[in-house]
């Protein structure tokens, strides 16, 4: 595993969680120094799930310890969470608001979506990382990306 | 657009839906990182795996020719073993080698372990793979446990002292020559001596045998020793 490769992996997981980019850095670099101090876990684990669970649990804790609105000041009024231009997705139609979309969709879906299709997060990583079986993220995959579909067709 | 055609097409775009600053202190933590720490056992393994394929095939032939002989020819051959056993050490020490011959030093020492450490692990790991199949050959063959191995490693370490010696003097050339004279040397003599019936594997030279162990054992730990040396200078 390329950890300088994976820092960009981390990091846009963290952004993603936690919105504030410095904070997500911080945390970011923390969850690598814990986890190269873990040793043991690496050598008889999965490295990439043990990273990502690492980064959720400092998330999880940074969002406990701090209001939102602190954590939030990367976004101006009524800025989506997501940064995508119209023009990036197309369809006969012509083009679609993906933003849009992906902000309708619940937090865990959106998760999923970033980790295994924009950080390429493996099945076996990820069944590590949510404590489901590869089948059923398979599946909760196919429905997210059916939901996302038929949004952006409403629209 | 087709189905699967609208759904790639999400895919791909989702990369940039998700789009974050660019992180501003990546290479600064990276460098500031203190050097990653490896087990001992950790180290063994992964040397273990850096071992190439052929010396594990020769030592494993060696062995069995080593074995048969112990086995079909007990009285007659067995001494003939301990002639084999240079081969064992000619083995070793070019793999040990290969590194200084191919001028990996660099590449090698770049790495999370010291070079020395590599050297002296690949060492460890060769080492005890030979004594431990020396420790079978000496359970299978006529007399004491012991003094068979004590007939076995004096050739052994010899031509280790003097395999390593040679190595270092030859700064990087290919060892595998000088190497295999020695080996093939005291091979020679331990053939002949066994050949024309001679006296020496008689209980009553065990002390000069025991000697001789002692001798080859300490020149063997100076050689490596000064092999580390030489390779933490590089």
């Amino acid at each position: 595993m390329e950890l300088e490769e994976q820092y960009d992996k981390i990091y846009r997981y963290c952004y993603f969680k936690l919105r504030h980019a410095q904070t997500a850095e911080d945390i970011t670099q923390e969850t690598f120094l814990r986890f190269l101090e873990s040793d043991g876990y690496r050598e008889v684990g999965r490295p990439l799930a043990y990273l990502y669970t690492v980064a959720r649990n400092l998330c999880m804790d940074e969002f406990r310890r701090k209001k939102p609105e602190e954590l939030l000041e990367d976004l101006a009024d009524g800025q989506s969470r997501y940064s995508i231009r119209s023009e990036d997705y197309l369809d006969g139609a012509g083009k679609i608001d993906l933003r849009r979309a992906l902000d309708e969709l619940p937090e865990r879906a959106r998760e999923l979506l970033l980790l295994r299709y924009v950080n390429e997060v493996s099945f076996r990583d990820l069944e590590k990382i949510f404590g489901q079986s590869r089948f059923a993220l398979h599946r909760e995959l196919k429905k997210i990306l059916e939901d996302l579909k038929r949004r952006l067709s409403d629209e | 657009m087709s189905e699967r055609r609208k759904t790639k097409a999400i895919i791909e775009s989702l990369a940039a839906c998700y789009e974050a600053p660019r992180p501003a202190g990546k290479r600064a933590f990276f460098r500031a990182l203190p050097p990653r720490k490896i087990s001992v056992w950790r180290m063994l393994l992964v040397q273990l795996g850096y071992l190439s394929r052929w010396v594990w095939l020769v030592s494993a032939f060696l062995f069995f020719v080593m074995l048969s002989m112990c086995l079909l020819h007990e009285a007659r051959l067995g001494g003939g073993v301990f002639g084999l056993t240079p081969f064992l050490v000619l083995v070793t020490v070019t793999e040990i080698s290969r590194s200084l011959v191919c001028r990996m030093e660099e590449l090698e020492a770049a790495t999370v372990c010291s070079l020395p450490g590599i050297v002296m692990a690949r060492m460890l790991i060769l080492g005890a793979e030979n004594l431990l199949s020396l420790c079978v050959l000496a359970c299978f063959m006529e007399g004491e446990v012991l003094r068979n191995l004590v007939y076995m490693l004096t050739p052994y370490l010899m031509t280790a002292a003097a395999s390593l010696a040679s190595v270092r003097r030859m700064h990087g050339r290919d060892p595998v020559t000088g190497c295999g004279v020695i080996a093939a040397c005291v091979c020679l003599i331990q053939m002949v001596l066994y050949e024309e019936g001679s006296r020496i594997y008689e209980a009553r030279y065990l002390a000069v045998w025991i000697v001789a162990f002692v001798v080859s054992a300490y020149l063997t730990a100076r050689e490596v020793g000064r092999t580390v040396r030489r390779v933490e200078s590089l």
